[in-house]
């Protein structure tokens, strides 16, 4: 291996210099923090890739296998930095300003509590952040329209679960972590009554699955869903239905031996805690509103839960993730929504549903002046 | 709302753990380790936290998770391996065992790898 090394390596460091050579020059401001993140991580992988062929330890015979592992870990990092990091730099233009102002302004508005994340219109599927990177894609007409801005919300929380160190955002992870031990033990508690029963082995098998989805992925779904509830209201909610009817697949879908996996909760699931947290935060009336409405969807789609679904997704662990989530995101200090509130960008997204369903047919138009409405008052300082 | 917003955090949670895990591993087949080391009591901690899962770290306690879902490891075996490196008692018993660690987080990372290229 170590011929293959000696010339991988090299290979690879001109590779990662190239990159760096890559990044453009004069970037906007809001492209400064990415530029320094890409730069610092791409010379983090090159001094690893020189050590891989210069530190003696790494020479060793014994060492063969770690030497392997750290050389792909460095090759993942810097394909990621590559096909995400410089891709988002090569690419920035004038055009990616406007929703990194909204974003901007969002953060000003709820008080959230990090720098706001770069926005870059190169998403190839809906609305996808790289925490690690600080950085959120978004399709590429998404700026001109206003009915799914509500997920920027849902995003700007991901990022928060990976903090480390951060006094602001541990009552956010605290109250994950809260939720996770109550996903456990409901969990647990199939578990034994299965045990109790003699049922079926494959039932076991299925609550095993279900705690890992629920622990690695499910809760951040929700927990973000939440977060985006509180800080914006109703207009969450009304996103995540339209979400559900244009791209959604079965509404209560748990992963068994056929259905397959899932990363995300069930779209019913997630409805559910959101609808309870609407609800928390003085806005029943609104969340009765949206219900009627997925009642509806529910029933065009032909969708029913089965016993399934219920076991994976009962109704009252879904509440709990409502009710920890709450002080998770107050105890950051940031503005919960109210029907008070008058900030541009709160407004404009809530008044957009209200305006889609007083005048379906003629939203389209009230959409257009609403975006450059929204346009102007983000070029303003707030 | 997308997968790689999930997959990210996995990605770096586990990069950390395994390029500790193997620097470690290099000092003590190089015989260049004491227990007084810090990244040694770091991964002793680390290890000895996949028994009980009360580490406060929601990443921690994230991979701690992922590693106990994992066939090959034997979470009571490497919390053992844990206490052991805080002594001096390390032999090829402690190595070979934290080999499979690290071979499982490297799956794991691709893994995650994988489902961030996916997209969606």
């Amino acid at each position: 291996m170590h011929e293959y090394f000696q010339g991988a390596v090299r290979q690879l460091i001109e590779r990662g210099q190239l990159l760096i050579s890559m990044i453009p020059r004069g970037l906007s401001r809001e492209f400064h923090r990415l530029e320094d993140t890409c730069r610092r991580r791409l010379s983090s992988v090159l001094d690893d890739l020189n050590n891989l062929i210069t530190d003696p330890r790494l020479l060793l015979a014994a060492n063969q296998p770690e030497r392997l592992r750290q050389f792909k870990r460095a090759i993942w990092e810097m394909d990621l930095l590559e096909t995400v990091c410089i891709t988002a730099l090569e690419r920035a233009k004038d055009s990616d300003k406007h929703l990194n102002r909204v974003v901007e302004r969002i953060r000003i508005e709820i008080g959230y509590p990090m720098l706001p994340p770069v926005v870059t219109p190169l998403s190839q599927s809906y609305f996808q952040t790289y925490p690690q990177f600080n950085l959120m894609l978004v399709p590429l007409s998404e700026g001109h329209f206003l009915l799914h801005l509500p997920d920027l919300y849902h995003e700007l929380a991901h990022p928060l679960l990976l903090t480390r160190y951060d006094r602001h955002t541990q009552p956010f992870k605290d109250a994950f972590i809260e939720v996770t031990d109550h996903v456990t033990k409901h969990i647990d508690d199939e578990l034994e009554r299965e045990k109790r029963g003699n049922g079926p082995q494959l039932l076991s098998f299925y609550l095993q699955q279900w705690l890992k989805y629920w622990i690695l992925n499910w809760t951040t779904e929700i927990f973000c869903d939440l977060f985006a509830v509180y800080t914006l209201g109703p207009a969450y909610a009304w996103s995540h239905l339209h979400l559900s009817a244009t791209r959604g697949g079965d509404p209560f879908k748990v992963p068994t031996i056929s259905g397959g996996a899932t990363t995300h909760p069930a779209d019913g699931a997630r409805m559910a805690a959101i609808l309870h947290g609407l609800t928390l935060i003085g806005f029943a009336n609104e969340a009765a509103q949206v219900e009627e409405r997925w009642n509806a969807f529910i029933l065009v789609s032909g969708a029913t839960p089965d016993p399934d679904y219920r076991r994976c997704f009962p109704r009252h662990l879904l509440h709990i993730v409502a009710e920890k989530a709450l002080p998770g995101v107050k105890g950051m200090n940031c503005r919960v929504a109210d029907s008070t509130i008058i900030d541009v960008v709160h407004s404009t997204l809530n008044r957009a549903w209200v305006e889609f369903w007083r005048d379906p047919a003629g939203y389209a138009n009230w959409e257009k002046t609403a975006v450059e409405a929204l346009r102007q008052e983000c070029m303003k300082t707030p | 709302m997308s997968q790689i917003s999930m997959y990210s955090g996995v990605y770096e949670d586990i990069r950390e753990y395994a390029e500790l895990l193997d620097k470690v591993l290099i000092d003590l087949k190089g015989g260049n380790s004491s227990p007084d080391d810090p990244i040694r009591r770091k991964l002793a901690d680390l290890l000895k936290s996949l028994l009980t899962s009360q580490t406060g770290d929601l990443s921690m306690r994230m991979v701690n998770f992922l590693l106990r879902g994992t066939r090959e490891i034997d979470a009571s075996e490497l919390a053992r391996i844990g206490e052991l490196l805080e002594s001096t008692q390390v032999d090829s018993s402690v190595i070979e065992p934290l080999e499979r660690l690290a071979q499982s987080l490297e799956r794991e990372q691709a893994v995650a790898m994988a489902r961030m290229r996916m997209r969606g």
